[in-house]
């Protein structure tokens, strides 16, 4: 091969694979901690943050606050580890996030809220209707349902759930806080 | 085989040091790549910008909660000091943030943790400020020239909308 075509293809080699290596780095929020199927970064907002966070928080979670005013958790997976499909039914379940206030919001592929014709997108500590224990359940689903509802009209989504000001036992450790399941109930 | 390979090493090692320099120069120019971006969205530079209720045709910032109100001010505190004054909202979570041009959140305030009621804040550069500081202002030094103040206000109750609103409503900046 001539030198200069092993040359050329080296730098376009080189190109792609920096910007396939880029992309497969901060296509999700690298770091953080796992609490059932919800991530949390322990450094979003903060300073501390390394250059792939940074690059992920400003992707994906531009202008969020730090984790002593705000955590953000996020679900791309069920509890059973099942990537969330918009053709599902899940079921949310469990006790509320210790926090000042909390909400749960489905965002679609492009990380912005998905259009539906009942503007709803989100269950949260103001507007939750409880169980008689105390817990909550709310459905995701494309079908309108009862109650605790929130529509999933994309095939691909994703969930945030935020605490405004956390507990301080959920900001000391927010692997290990209460948050809720989210469980496949059925498939098509 | 094995000399193919040696010959090939050269052309291999440079590839990979291409693909690592790629690498390091997107990923430390996608902050401020996204920010700049999402600032010029957002709208003029030190002018305060109520933004409507949110829903699913909001496209300013990423995974925006629908039960807050955003209000925004660009800063540039390259000329001149921004003053940002604000009453805060009784009754719901409110909060004022600011983030520089990297994207971290250098200052935070909430509803709870503002003394009487009211905000004024000077977010300055380090130049020295050619007349006396207002009075009672905190100071705050910004860690980059420009950036973001982002207001939150919580609708708590869809009942209280309006009040919330017009509480919000008060938030302002203005170069000092």
């Amino acid at each position: 091969m001539r030198l200069w075509l092993k040359a050329l293809l080296t730098i376009v080699s080189g190109l792609v694979l920096g910007v396939v290596l880029t992309w497969v780095t901060v296509r999700s929020m690298p770091g953080g901690v796992s609490d059932g199927p919800w991530r949390t970064s322990l450094t979003i907002g903060s300073s501390e943050a390394n250059p792939w966070q940074r690059a992920a928080i400003a992707l994906h979670g531009l202008f969020a606050l730090n984790r002593s005013e705000t955590i953000y958790y996020t679900a791309s997976h069920d509890s059973g580890g099942q990537m969330l499909d918009g053709n599902c039914i899940y079921r949310l379940k469990g006790h509320e996030p210790d926090a000042r206030w909390w909400s749960i919001t489905a965002y679609g592929p492009d990380d912005y809220l998905m259009a539906n014709k009942q503007n709803r997108y989100s269950v949260s500590k103001t507007g939750i209707t409880r169980n008689a224990d105390g817990t909550f359940t709310a459905t995701l689903s494309k079908a309108a349902g009862p109650g605790n509802w929130i529509p999933i009209p994309e095939r691909h989504f994703s969930l945030t759930m935020r605490l405004y000001n956390p507990a301080p036992g959920v900001v000391a450790d927010p692997a290990n806080a209460m948050v809720p399941q989210i469980v496949r109930v059925v498939c098509p | 085989m094995k000399v193919r390979l040696f010959r090939a090493l050269p052309w291999v090692l440079a590839t990979l040091v291409i693909a690592i320099g790629v690498h390091l120069a997107l990923l430390y120019q996608i902050p401020g790549y996204v920010m700049e971006k999402a600032l010029a969205r957002v709208g003029p530079a030190n002018t305060i910008v109520h933004g409507k209720r949110v829903d699913a045709t909001a496209r300013a910032i990423v995974r925006p909660s629908p039960e807050l109100l955003y209000s925004t001010c660009p800063y540039d505190v390259s000329q001149r000091p921004l003053r940002i004054t604000a009453e805060v909202p009784q009754g719901t979570y409110w909060s004022v943030s600011f983030f520089d041009d990297e994207t971290n959140n250098f200052y935070v305030r909430n509803d709870r943790q503002v003394k009487g009621g009211h905000i004024d804040i000077l977010l300055m550069a380090a130049a020295p400020l050619d007349k006396p500081l207002p009075k009672g202002a905190e100071i705050v030094h910004a860690p980059s020239l420009k950036g973001l103040v982002l207001f939150r206000t919580l609708i708590n109750d869809d009942a209280q909308f309006a009040a919330i609103d017009a509480a919000r409503r008060t938030a302002d900046c203005a170069p000092y």
